[in-house]
């Protein structure tokens, strides 16, 4: 760091600019986007197709500026090829996506929400899971897992348990 | 009643050039600040009186740096920079601005292809260049729209010293991406006249990088083999030209096509795939999403000298631009999948024409006039929008004089005026997104620039100018409104935005020195500064709120904001022991947008280079040779825009050697063999300026080159 100081301002020197103060120091400028810290859903967690609780959801967002908008995206891992197009004859891909103003002005916030209730006939295996942060001054960050959606009787036994307990949760809480 | 102020300012010009008509200008002294020295010669002379900093770069240059593309080969010129589209292509930047805010020539004629995105390269033919002119600061008074940072003129012409028939074959070879290409031209030349036929054939697989996994999007990918899948490449080009010199008339006139095909990495084009980084081992394999553009272009450039009344000439030029990106469709929610693999098509052409007439008093005071009117006409095509369709019609006139205040001092100054018509189609969309009204624009900006060079010393040369420059906002600025899988955003056009203007100021100072007989042979330095202020900068401004659509990412939007820039390059080398050359180079810019505080994305970092060369007539069994090493140090750039990743420094090694193999003791070379080690300790490192940097991929490995080139001289 110091000697990239000390090059920046011989370079200055070598250019004899007058605003040397102004280009050596770091501009304190917030240009990184807000921190996401995902704790649920996890890299290759699954969940039962025709699950009225949908994706289990819990992450907290951190912003020294203050954070703007969030956004949740799931959307079919395979969707992206024509061989998935033609066997998905009889089941759709299923996908969520919703974006959520709830942290405008915020430092800090801790999100717990449910994704919508996932087709009976949803297209089964890996789905792109993805959330997306900004804070006020566009500063973006976007953390990605895939998680699966697999057949009502492979889905374990935890997994339907961990949602039942979340039904008297509200939909999202304030962090911090 | 703004034209008629306009044309009372270019009489009074014209006016004042025929006032200061002074004694004969006898500053016949031609200290040129190139490596390669060109004596006399009238176009160092013009460099030399040219009130902007000017490099040049003659063909035997761009041949001893030759690297994977044109803007490759010439990158370590002070002040300019490659933009690194994956290997193979590469885009031009001066002093941190690139793409539509600098202007590429080919004889004369402006190139198209550069307003397009970081995803594509300058469409030219490195082996058909004969020589690379590099104009420093703003250049709006002789190119009109877009020369804000500068202008690099390329001539692909040459007339030879004798009549005859000559030409080369030359192939060439990479080690890293198994590069393998070959380009071989003829050329004619008799009475006045010449034909020349030119033929480049090129081919390479994915290229190496030293490391065996990046992170992207808190993802630990693999880099399997260390090859960075799908970014093999293919690039085939012919050219013909001929020219005519009869008395007071010279013309000359050239067709080529330059045909580019190259995959891009899995990541480019939306979030990477596990699967699609499997090593399948086909390293030459074109894969999907991959890019391929075709340029034809064909130029005529016509002179007539009108004696003591000055000289004529118009250059008239049309470029049909296919680009096509293919990628397997999105659905992005609207049901049904498009047919086809084609994202993208654009057909853009462009008719081209400039016009000027140069008069020269006998005091050596110059005028010159002229016009210049470009038509355009875009064509789309594919599953995606990107842009609408449109025509556009562009027309400036310009008057810019020349004095000579008294022997070592010239003066220059002047004036243009440039408007444009652009009417873009409308464009339905689909359920909603994507759709672009019918919009009809009329926009118009002036320039100027006053400036002059000065030489108190055949040793010195002190220059100063002032400019203001523009450009016209393209058809992306006004009317996009969809979304760029390649940076991962959605991006809205602004059909409210005016002219972007900017103000500059440079400042340079060239010495040069040569000394007979002593140790040090000669001594070269310069340096150039710049500053330079736009009250109207147009950039892409994240709203930070999300595009409805998936993967679609942030809403960014067209916008004008206050942007300032200066920086500077400064160099230096010394000849000594008669074959020694020890050369270094720096360069920096700083850019802010001054409302916001941001600084400005896609600026370089600080940066240097070092070189230590040989030339000797006669090494051993060799003629003509030369080794040298180099050295390219770059400075971390923290000072970046918002969603643009910082860049660590890093420090590379080059060598290179060339040979000359002559026929037997003392006869002219038959062969020129050209070997260069880039990166020679594999050094893994991030180029800030480079489309693959935003998936923080490190750049290209060790690479060899060897090139060998044959002549055919009768």
């Amino acid at each position: 760091m110091r000697t990239v100081k000390k090059i920046c301002c011989y370079a200055h020197l070598l250019a004899g600019m007058a605003f040397v103060a102004a280009a050596c120091s770091n501009d304190d400028k917030d240009t990184t986007g807000p921190v996401i810290t995902l704790e649920e859903p996890v890299d290759g967690d699954t969940v039962a197709a025709g699950s009225k609780h949908g994706v289990h959801i819990e992450f907290d967002l951190a912003d020294e500026s203050g954070l703007n908008t969030f956004k949740i995206d799931i959307h079919s891992g395979a969707g992206h090829s024509h061989e998935s197009q033609a066997k998905a004859a009889e089941t759709s891909d299923w996908s969520f996506l919703k974006t959520y103003d709830e942290a405008k002005g915020l430092k800090n916030h801790h999100v717990h929400v449910h994704s919508d209730s996932i087709w009976a006939n949803a297209t089964l295996g890996d789905y792109h899971f993805g959330i997306s942060a900004t804070d006020v001054h566009g500063n973006e960050s976007t953390v990605w897992r895939t998680i699966k959606v697999v057949d009502p009787s492979e889905a374990g036994e935890e997994h339907e348990h961990s949602h039942d307990d979340d039904d008297d949760e509200d939909h999202a809480h304030e962090g911090e | 009643m703004r034209m008629k102020r306009l044309l009372f300012a270019l009489y009074a010009l014209t006016a004042a050039a025929a006032a200061f008509a002074q004694p004969p200008d006898s500053a016949a002294h031609t200290y040129d600040l190139d490596e390669v020295t060109v004596t006399g010669s009238a176009a160092a002379a013009r460099r030399q009186l040219q009130p902007l900093s000017t490099l040049h770069a003659p063909k035997d240059y761009v041949m001893e740096n030759r690297s994977n593309s044109l803007m490759n080969s010439i990158e370590k010129l002070p002040g300019v920079s490659a933009f690194q589209v994956g290997q193979g292509f590469s885009k031009p930047v001066i002093r941190g601005l690139g793409f539509n805010r600098l202007v590429v020539t080919e004889n004369g004629i402006k190139q198209q292809e550069q307003q397009w995105g970081t995803d594509h390269g300058l469409e030219l033919d490195q082996h058909g260049v004969e020589q690379v002119e590099v104009l420093k600061g703003p250049a709006s008074l002789q190119h009109g729209s877009e020369a804000i940072a500068g202008v690099i003129a390329i001539t692909s012409h040459a007339w030879r010293d004798s009549d005859g028939l000559t030409g080369a074959v030359l192939l060439n070879g990479g080690s890293n991406n198994r590069l393998l290409g070959g380009s071989g031209n003829v050329h004619y030349q008799k009475n006045g006249k010449f034909v020349e036929a030119r033929a480049t054939y090129q081919s390479f697989e994915s290229y190496s990088i030293p490391a065996d996994s990046f992170t992207y999007l808190t993802y630990i990918y693999p880099v399997h083999n260390r090859r960075l899948k799908n970014t093999a490449g293919r690039e085939a080009d012919a050219l013909l030209q001929a020219g005519l010199r009869t008395g007071d008339y010279e013309a000359s006139m050239l067709v080529s096509n330059v045909h580019e095909k190259t995959g891009f990495f899995a990541g480019a084009s939306g979030l990477p795939f596990l699967i699609n980084m499997d090593d399948n081992g086909r390293y030459r394999d074109i894969g999907l999403p991959y890019h391929s553009a075709n340029h034809l272009k064909a130029i005529l450039n016509q002179n007539l000298s009108l004696s003591n009344r000055g000289k004529l000439t118009l250059d008239l030029g049309y470029q049909h631009n296919l680009r096509q990106e293919y990628s397997p469709p999105h659905t992005h929610g609207f049901g049904a999948v498009p047919e086809g693999n084609l994202e993208v098509e654009m057909r853009l052409q462009t008719a081209s024409m400039n016009a000027a007439w140069e008069g020269r008093s006998p005091a050596g005071s110059t005028l010159r006039a002229g016009i210049n009117a470009e038509y355009q006409r875009n064509r789309v095509g594919g599953y995606m929008f990107l842009l609408p369709e449109f025509e556009q019609l562009t027309a400036g006139a310009f008057a810019v004089g020349r004095i000579s205040i008294y022997e070592a001092l010239t003066a220059t100054a002047g004036l243009r005026y440039d408007g444009g018509a652009m009417h873009v189609h409308p464009y339905e969309g689909r359920e909603g997104y994507f759709a672009v009204p019918e919009l009809q624009k009329r926009d118009g900006s002036a320039s100027f620039m006053a400036g002059m060079a000065y030489q108190p010393h055949p040793a010195w040369d002190l220059k100063a100018n002032v400019g203001k420059s523009f450009r016209l906002p393209g058809v992306s600025e006004y009317a996009s409104n969809g979304i760029s899988h390649t940076m991962m955003r959605y991006e809205q056009g602004d059909s409210a935005l005016r002219a972007e203007a900017s103000y500059q100021l440079d400042l340079h100072a060239g010495f040069k020195r040569r000394w007979s007989d002593a140790f040090v042979g000669s001594l070269t330095a310069a340096v150039s500064l710049f500053g330079s202020y736009s009250p109207s900068f147009i950039f892409l401004n994240p709203t930070g709120d999300f595009s409805p659509l998936p993967e679609a990412g942030q809403t960014y939007r067209y916008v004008q904001s206050k942007a300032s820039r200066f920086g500077g390059e400064a160099e230096a080398a010394v000849d000594f022991a008669r074959i020694f050359r020890l050369a270094a180079a720096a360069e920096y810019v700083h850019a802010t947008d001054v409302e916001s505080g941001f600084p400005i994305a896609f600026t370089p970092p600080l940066s240097v280079v070092g070189e230590l060369s040989v030339r000797r007539g006669k090494l051993l069994l060799f003629a003509d040779s030369r080794v040298a090493l180099a050295c390219r140090y770059a400075a971390p750039q923290r000072r970046v825009a918002r969603n643009e990743l910082a860049t660590p420094g890093y420090s590379l090694l080059d060598a290179s050697i060339t040979l000359g193999i002559p026929a037997r003791k003392g006869s002219r070379c038959v062969a020129t063999l050209a070997l260069q080690v880039q990166n020679i300790f594999d050094v893994k490192h991030y180029k800030h300026l480079s489309f693959y940097r935003r998936l923080n991929l490190p750049e290209i490995g060790r690479n060899f080159l060897l090139s060998v080139q044959i002549p055919i001289n009768t």
